[in-house]
This record gives structure tokens, C-alpha cells and sequence, in this order.
């Protein structure tokens, strides 16, 4: 049952403190991290400026390589926080909600699949993430962790002291011991997260529009419309 | 006897016999200390490891060669020092070496048999070539025996084994796929014995001398990375000793071999090189004296020194392989370019599909409304 502290009420529906200030920190640690790094992984490559100036003079792709690995320490540090997070976090933010582990869950899934493809009638809106919402986060947390061990294989292998080492052998002996394939993988990802950012922009203001329930703000500011028969169905 | 010694009796002698002169045997000395990573006080004691070497016989060492292009041979003979790594190898008495031996037939395969007993447990055994496994291994045979029962009948003999080149490595190129002839590296045969791999394609000579120097030197095999290699030669990837490694940090790109970058030697990497993927030493230690190596010449590293290079670094000319199963073969910024657009059409059907269905619906609600209004007026 969410904390229904807050008093604020509008049209039968009711402002509930959902998200966490942990969980909203690192949602736009995730959003600055990735694309920085879909920005500046994509450059890396494609390279496509080519200055004909001395090398000595000019550093670019040496500074766009420094932002990537500078944002990847960043999504390996909110990554981490988030990780812990799942485990003591109220029951939005909780792996055990998450993951779709239940029949029931499943079902819950595909009737959302159902109503985004024949949309008609009231949309419903979850406290906390929808059905399908929670499956494909749990694919971005599987995608950031693929990513982060594919790139930290490949910066260990430039990194020549006995930790980097060993961490890159690690890393390495997952892609049968070959740096180009870590290469091919970690490049693939770059669109999985830009397929990811289209869909969940686009039914975030879907859901906006729709159901005009929640706002906005939600991921800034904690709080979210509910209709209140959801959040008892919820409390069940 | 003392480093001065050595070094004083080279001195008063000038050479060792009649085809190495001192200063030649003294640069060979000096390189390989730097190869090997040594001070340079080292080099006397290299020097009175190798002379003792070529003066007493002393390890045994067989070459023996299977699916191979003997490439790794010709590399050998022609070493940056061609003599004394010629001395050293004859010191050590080469005992077996198809190719190079004088002896052939049943001649060649009675040495071999009396190289084992005589220096078994000692023996050090190079190998060249991959070894086939499948149909029990037919597919290479040397005197009437395969390439598996040649290495099971060494193998308690040895003192360690050799692997140069990528094919007694990891495979090499009679690994590629479809792989007819079950052709393995080394360490997947043996199990006992311990295995230095020095791969290319072929191997740096200077690296296979490298091994045999510390050996002579230390007694014991050079300090190896987690696939076998001597460290000392396979620490450091090809694209972090790069000359042409300014030009990457710049963003400054070859983007075709006869372009503006080419001719001003800009980095390679957009013409597929795979020295970022790489680890061998020919950026610092290059090859023919230090002459060349591919990427001064303007050709990208093919990446020959890794496992599987043929199927995992191909195309040659790509950055990163290419995707297949999607008809032909694609890039994967083409096909995640489609996927974009695709999903951004997607998005805008539903959006524009939605906001039909709901007005649709908005307008049942409305002439509901309407009718019932119309029926209470009636």
C-alpha cells in the first residue's frame, strides 16, 4: 500500500509519493550516463571528423573517448546504487516487483500489450510501473550490465595494470577470448538504448495524454495521480 | 665466471667461430635484453649463456610441423641476427626440423626417435601447424603417423612445448570455419606439459628467440599472459605502441587508401585496422631489422596474432564484423538505422491510430448523448 500521505485530490483520483528521491536521482544519472554514452559511442565508432591540423595540436577523439569512459564510471556507480536499491527500496523500486516471476504477472502483461494495440475505453495507470514497464526496465538494468562488461573488458585490455588485467581476462573469457567480438556486442547495444529511449518517451506521453493521471513531473518530483480504486486493487 | 669475463674474452677473441664476429654476437646479446626487457647489465650474462649454448650441446629441441605453411620456418631463418640465432639454434641442436634438417626418410623419423631417449625430459618441442582431430586425426600424417600420435608419443619426453604461429596457438587458418579437418591448437591436445604460445601469422622471430634466450638465461620459461604468451612480447596491444596512435587521439582518419589521410599516414582504424583488439609487439619491435611493419606500410593490423582472427576479425576492411542473417550481411548502424525508423513509423501509426480510435469513441459518446437528449425531447 502506498503512503497516501499527501492530501491533494483531483477528480476521484489521488497524489501519492511514489518514486523515491534514490530512485529519481538515478533514473537521471541513467538518462545523462546513456546518452552520453550512445553520443559519444556512436562517435567513437563513427568517426567522422577528420582535422588536418597537426596531431600534436588537437585532441579530439582522445576527449570524446575520455567523456565515454568518464560517463561509464558514472553508470557503474548509479548502476551499483540501483542494484541495492531493488533490495531495500519501497515496493515500486523492488526487484521482487520487477521481475515478471508470476503467472499472474504475465497475464497482467499481455492484457497491456492488448490495450496499447487496440486502444479504446479507460487506460489504466499503475502506481508504480505498468506490467510491461517493469519487463523492459529489467531489460535496460540486463542491457546496462551487458554494456558495462563488454566496455570494461575492452578498457581493461588498454589498461595494462594486474587488476585491469585480470578483470578483462574475465571479461574476455564470456566473449571466447576475442576483443573484436566485445567490440561487436558493445556496439549493438548503442541501438537497443536508442530503440529503448524512442518507445519509453513516446508512452510516457501517451500514458500522459490518455490517462491524464499522472504528470510530468512524476520522475522529479516523487508524486503521481492515482485513481484511488487502483491503489486499493494494489494494496490486495 | 664473471660478466667482465665473458665480456673480456670476447674481447681478446673477437669472434666465436668462424661466421659470428664479436660485435654481431654483442648486438644480439643487447637486443635480446631489450626484447626481454632486461637492464643492460644483463647482456654479459646473456652473452655466457648463449656461448656456453653454443659451445656444449645443451637442450634438445625438435621442431615438429603439421598443418602448416612452414611460415614460421622461413620467419625463423630469417631472424634479425641470422647467424647467431642460427648458431644458437644449431647449438641446441635443432634434432629434428623437416624442413631445415639434412637428413630425410626413415633417417629423419630414426633422429627424432633418438633425440627423445637421449634428451627426454629435457626436450624442448616446438610446433608449427595445427593439429587435426577429426577421423582420429588422418588428415596430417608424417612417416605413417598423425599429427596426434606424433605429439602423444613426445609428450612424456618434453620439457615444454613451443607453439609458434596462430595455427599451433589457437588453430589459425585451418581452424576457419567450416573447419573440415577438426584442426586444433596445441593446448587442446596437451594436457601434461607446459605450453608457451607465440602466435602470428606468421610469429615474430625475434619472439621465438626471445623464449629460448630466457630459457638459456634463466633456466626456466618467460612469464606468460592468461592465452599463453610471453608477456614480454604480447603485453601491450598493437594499438597502445602504435606510431600512428597521435593521429587516432586527434580524430585524424585514413578513410580510404589513396585518400589525404592515407598519403599523411592518419590512423587506420576506419579502414578495419584491429590493433585496438590486438596484442603483439610489431609496432615497437616491427620486423626484417626493424624495417616495417603493416601499419608503417599503410595496411590495417588484420589482427593474425589472435585466436579465430580468420572468422572474428573478418572483413578485414570493416571496423567491427558484420551482422549476419539479415539476407546479406550488414552493418550494425545500418540495420540499427532501419530499426529507428521503423520503430519511429511504429510510433507514429499508433500515436495517429489512438488518437482516431478515441476520437471515435469521444463522437459515440457525444450522438449517445445527443439521441438521449433527443429522446427525452420527444
Amino acid at each position: 500500500m502506498a503512503v497516501a500521505t499527501a492530501e491533494k485530490r483531483r477528480e476521484g483520483m489521488i497524489l501519492v509519493k511514489v518514486w523515491e528521491p534514490t530512485v529519481r536521482v538515478t533514473h537521471w544519472l541513467l538518462f545523462l550516463s546513456i546518452t552520453t554514452l550512445c553520443i559519444t559511442g556512436y562517435l567513437i565508432g563513427n568517426p567522422t571528423f577528420s582535422s588536418p591540423q597537426e596531431a600534436a595540436k588537437t585532441f579530439t577523439f582522445g576527449t570524446i573517448r575520455f567523456l565515454h569512459f568518464a560517463a561509464a564510471y558514472v553508470l557503474l556507480a548509479t548502476f551499483l546504487i540501483r542494484l541495492y536499491w531493488g533490495f531495500v527500496g519501497n515496493r515500486y523500486a523492488r526487484w521482487s516487483t520487477l521481475l515478471p516471476i508470476t503467472g499472474k504477472r504475465w497475464r497482467a502483461i499481455w492484457k497491456e500489450v492488448l490495450d496499447l494495440a487496440l486502444p479504446k475505453g479507460k487506460f489504466r495507470v499503475y502506481t508504480g510501473h505498468s506490467p510491461l514497464a517493469n519487463v523492459f526496465y529489467v531489460l535496460v538494468y540486463l542491457a546496462v550490465l551487458f554494456s558495462l562488461v563488454s566496455g570494461f573488458t575492452m578498457y581493461g585490455a588498454a589498461h595494462y595494470t594486474p587488476f585491469w588485467r585480470t578483470i578483462s581476462a574475465w571479461g574476455l573469457a564470456l566473449f571466447g577470448n576475442n576483443l573484436n567480438t566485445v567490440h561487436f556486442w558493445h556496439h549493438w547495444l548503442l541501438w537497443f538504448f536508442i530503440l529503448f529511449f524512442l518507445m519509453h518517451l513516446y508512452l510516457v506521453i501517451y500514458t500522459i495524454v490518455v490517462s491524464r493521471t499522472t504528470e510530468i513531473d512524476t520522475m522529479i518530483s516523487g508524486y503521481k495521480f492515482v485513481v484511488e480504486e487502483t491503489l486499493s486493487e494494489e494494496a490486495e | 665466471m664473471s660478466a667482465i669475463e665473458v665480456l673480456e674474452r670476447w674481447e681478446e677473441r673477437g669472434y666465436l667461430d668462424d661466421r659470428i664476429s664479436r660485435r654481431e654476437f654483442l648486438k644480439f646479446c643487447g637486443r635480446m635484453a631489450v626484447l626481454l626487457g632486461l637492464s643492460n647489465s644483463m647482456i654479459p650474462q646473456i652473452a655466457e649463456a648463449v656461448e656456453q649454448t653454443v659451445q656444449q650441446r645443451r637442450p634438445s629441441v625438435i621442431w615438429l610441423e603439421f598443418q602448416d605453411c612452414a611460415g614460421n620456418t622461413e620467419s625463423f631463418t630469417r631472424a634479425n641476427s641470422p647467424s647467431v640465432s642460427q648458431a644458437v639454434l644449431e647449438s641446441i641442436s635443432l634434432d629434428y626440423h623437416e624442413t631445415l634438417m639434412a637428413a630425410a626418410g626413415h633417417q629423419a623419423e630414426e633422429a627424432r626417435q633418438r633425440a627423445l631417449e637421449e634428451n627426454s625430459g629435457k626436450l624442448i618441442v616446438v610446433v608449427e601447424g595445427s593439429i587435426p582431430t577429426k577421423d582420429d586425426g588422418v588428415y596430417c600424417t608424417v612417416g605413417g603417423k598423425t599429427a596426434l600420435q606424433i605429439l602423444q608419443e613426445v609428450e612424456p619426453h618434453a620439457l615444454a612445448f613451443v607453439a609458434v604461429g596462430t595455427c599451433a596457438a589457437f588453430g589459425g587458418i585451418p581452424m576457419a570455419r567450416p573447419n573440415p579437418t577438426g584442426a586444433v591448437g596445441l593446448e587442446s591436445v596437451i594436457r601434461t606439459k607446459p605450453i608457451i604460445n607465440a602466435p602470428g601469422c606468421p610469429a615474430n622471430p625475434d619472439v621465438m628467440m626471445g623464449i629460448l634466450v630466457h630459457y638459456l638465461v634463466f633456466g626456466r620459461l618467460p612469464e606468460l599472459d592468461a592465452k599463453k604468451r610471453p608477456l614480454f612480447a604480447f603485453g601491450k596491444r598493437i594499438h597502445d605502441t602504435c606510431e600512428r596512435r597521435p593521429h587516432f587521439d586527434a580524430g585524424q582518419f585514413a578513410l580510404s587508401f589513396d585518400d589525404f589521410g592515407a598519403r599523411n599516414g592518419f590512423c587506420l582504424y576506419k579502414l578495419g585496422c584491429k590493433g585496438p583488439e590486438t596484442y603483439n609487439i610489431c609496432a615497437s619491435w616491427r620486423w626484417n631489422m626493424g624495417a616495417s611493419w603493416p601499419v608503417k606500410a599503410g595496411h590495417p593490423c588484420i589482427g593474425c596474432s589472435e585466436p579465430a582472427f580468420w572468422d572474428r576479425f573478418t572483413p578485414f576492411y570493416e571496423r567491427i564484423p558484420l551482422a549476419a542473417g539479415f539476407g546479406v550481411e550488414a552493418r550494425a548502424d545500418d540495420i540499427g538505422k532501419v530499426a529507428v525508423g521503423v520503430t519511429a513509423a511504429g510510433i507514429a501509426a499508433h500515436a495517429i491510430y489512438t488518437a482516431a480510435v478515441r476520437k471515435a469513441e469521444q463522437k459515440a459518446v457525444e450522438l449517445d448523448k445527443k439521441g438521449k437528449e433527443e429522446s427525452n425531447e420527444s
